[in-house]
């Protein structure tokens, strides 16, 4: 065989002290193309290693100044961990001396006399093991390489996604959860933000499948859930719209269970979404009595939403009353014999346990359950506890910073028909025009308090003629709301039309709200007297307003209000 | 032919067809050098040094057996044998021996080259 019919071309290193056999090996390796280097003892074979780094090495066993196996040794030492087969020349016979040429790092033998065939097939040979061994490496150091690359992909996502979530109130006094570090590759999301209102908001959301397909839906669903909560949008608004953008996201089979929670800590109402999480719990701690929130919908990103029903449950909490929220990791843990926790254990745990003390004992029973720490990773839990309003603040929502030049003085009327009461929420774009007044968003909590107290009156009593007496018993209570749906339905006639203005004061300004519905009015002198709280519209939210400003009063049948919000800084 | 109890002749053919114009100067390296092995192999003997008559031995049977020359494999093989032996007694004779088969060799080889000119 000659150069021209081999493309094998090997730097080769002979390393033999008698001249006439190296001159042998020499001929052969060079008619068969490779560049052949030559040492005549040891020293000069591992000199010639380091400076030439030869692929493969011929080594006479027995050598001057250094012998054969010390080289080897040497050499197989500077290659670290490149593979380089090392053939040892030797007419050595007896067993333990090729033994010692092994230990030294010998890969084979060739003895004397050199056949020219057998040298030939064994230098094909070993190369083919050594570049089997480089590809090995080199696949060994690109999944090393690709799997620091996905560690680093993820600890970004993982900092974006803070980022998003970053300005929440999951570290409210009221809020505890137990979320794993990486929960967000799990595929479980947790969410929580003030509406301008007060009401504080939280999602749990739980996305088919693991790692980063997982977690790329987080994304839009946190700056979705947080961009429209703070804006004040309702809770079926933020539904429908993390639905949508799922939807138009995730690739088929990808979704997202979810519990939806809004607390209302001022009316102490809890509305509750739940689409394909296990049931959630609500925990009377008068009664120590749970009653199970069952999923009614489908997951998120399922339907497109027109066909996505926004129907909720509502609840009426006492304060110290508490809502219990999971994914199916804490029913689905698993002990060492393979059974699941189930629903019946995480029920026991709420009989035996005081108030206080459930959410610490749910993790310990699991735990304990599981005998083992790795389910941490696939847990999520939350628990809310219904308090004073005011007593379930954060640290403060971040403030934008303040235009010195913005809408100063202005005026707006602005009216909503029929058509629209079921499908729009007129008040975050409301406020995000009145936030536009320098210096009136760091008011927007008490603007939209105003605004929404006022307009869910006119809407409630004035369009929809619901009787608020209705809501002074459980059962008139959901017959309330149930009334109010199918009413919203169905609504057909009347408007509400409000009619804003603004004037500028030294360091502040007098915001004036004035809002008209088309129904029948009320015997307004009854509500403002401070005698006759529960008189009227209702109970609770025209106290509240009077607190907040300057003025408030009734005009014509009492289906006209005029609120005075008078700000400075 | 006679010449093939000294030289393997096919083994000669071989080498003469690998080397080409190195043939030559593969000939002169192994009688110069296999003639500096058998000064040393004397001078161990005389010294009763059996190690370096081992090794001197082995060498040369190594370089011997690839040019072809059985002749002095078998005997260089017999003289390794018996110095790791350290069975000193009779080398001498071996060593005459070894002297005569390389003056054999040799001539042949020198025949070799004369006609490769």
């Amino acid at each position: 065989m000659t150069a021209s019919q081999s493309t094998l071309v090997l730097k080769v290193l002979v390393a033999e002290d008698t001249r006439s056999d190296r001159q042998i090996l020499e001929a052969i390796l060079r008619q068969d193309g490779h560049h052949v280097i030559s040492a005549s003892d040891g020293i000069e074979a591992v000199e010639c290693f380091r400076q030439e780094r030869p692929d493969i090495i011929l080594l006479d066993a027995l050598m001057p100044s250094l012998d054969g196996f010390e080289a080897a040794r040497q050499i197989k030492s500077l290659a670290g961990e490149t593979l380089v087969p090392i053939i040892f020349l030797t007419s050595l016979t007896e067993t333990e001396s090729l033994v010692k040429c092994l230990e030294a790092g010998g890969d084979d033998f060739l003895q004397k006399p050199y056949n020219r065939v057998i040298l030939q097939a064994k230098i094909k040979a070993f190369n083919r093991m050594r570049e089997l061994h480089a590809t090995m490496s080199a696949q060994r150091d690109q999944i090393a390489s690709h799997n620091r690359y996905l560690i680093q992909e993820q600890t970004l996502a993982k900092q974006l996604f803070d980022n998003i979530a970053h300005d929440d109130c999951l570290d409210a006094s009221n809020v505890r959860h137990y979320l794993s570090p990486k929960a967000v590759f799990n595929g479980d999301v947790l969410v929580a933000a003030q509406r301008p209102s007060g009401n504080m908001m939280l999602l749990l959301g739980d996305f088919t499948g693991h790692g980063l397909p997982a977690a790329i839906g987080a994304m839009p669903l946190a700056s979705t859930f947080y961009g429209m909560v703070h804006k004040g949008f309702a809770l079926t608004d933020v539904l429908r719209e993390i639905n949508d953008k799922l939807k138009a996201i995730l690739p088929i089979g990808l979704f997202c269970c979810a519990t939806f929670l809004e607390i209302n800590f001022r009316e102490r109402i809890v509305t509750v979404w739940n689409g394909g999480l296990p049931d959630c719990f609500i925990y009377r701690h008068r009664t120590r009595e749970v009653e199970a929130v069952k999923s009614h919908h489908l997951p998120l990103g399922v339907l497109p939403s027109t066909q996505l029903k926004l129907d909720c449950q509502y609840f009426e909490l006492e304060v110290g009353d508490r809502c219990f929220l999971w994914s199916d990791g804490i029913h689905e843990a698993r002990s060492c014999k393979g059974e699941m926790f189930g629903e019946q254990r995480l029920k026991a745990v709420f009989e035996r346990s005081d108030p206080g003390r459930i959410f610490d004992a749910i993790l310990e029973s699991v735990h304990e359950f599981t005998g083992s720490a790795e389910v941490d990773d696939d847990l999520s839990l939350l628990e809310v506890v219904m308090v004073e309003p005011g007593n379930a603040s954060s640290r403060s929502m971040p403030q934008p910073a303040e235009h010195n030049a913005g809408l100063m003085e202005w005026k707006l009327d602005f009216e909503v028909k029929p058509s629209t009461f079921k499908y729009f929420d007129p008040l975050p774009l409301l406020l995000s025009i009145i936030t536009e007044v320098p210096g009136l968003r760091s008011h927007s909590g008490s603007v939209y308090t105003v605004l929404a107290e006022l307009y869910s009156n006119a809407l409630e009593h004035g369009v929809l003629k619901l009787d608020s007496t209705l809501k002074q018993t459980p059962e008139g209570f959901a017959r309330y709301y149930q009334l109010r749906s199918e009413r919203l339905e169905h609504v057909d006639s009347g408007f509400i039309r409000f009619h804003l203005s603004h004037d500028t004061r030294e360091n502040g300004g007098r915001l004036m709200i004035h809002i008209v519905d088309s129904g029948d009015g009320f015997p307004h002198q009854d509500v403002l007297n401070p005698r006759n709280r529960s008189a009227g519209y209702s109970g609770r939210g025209i106290p509240l307003i009077r607190d907040i400003c300057e003025s408030l009063c009734y005009r014509g049948k009492g289906n006209e209000v005029e609120a005075v919000f008078v700000w400075s800084n | 032919m006679t010449d093939q109890k000294h030289l393997d002749g096919a083994t000669l053919d071989m080498l003469q067809e690998v080397l080409e114009d190195g043939f030559a100067g593969l000939l002169e390296t192994f009688i110069v050098d296999s003639r500096q092995k058998i000064d040393t192999l004397k001078i161990a003997l005389d010294h009763a040094d059996a190690d370096l008559i081992r090794r001197n031995a082995h060498s040369l049977k190594g370089s011997s057996s690839n040019l072809g020359a059985v002749g002095l494999v078998e005997i260089t093989q017999r003289m390794e044998e018996q110095a790791r032996a350290e069975n000193l007694a009779g080398l001498n004779s071996l060593l005459k021996q070894l002297d005569s088969e390389f003056q054999a060799v040799e001539s042949i080889m020198r025949q070799k080259l004369e006609g490769l000119l």
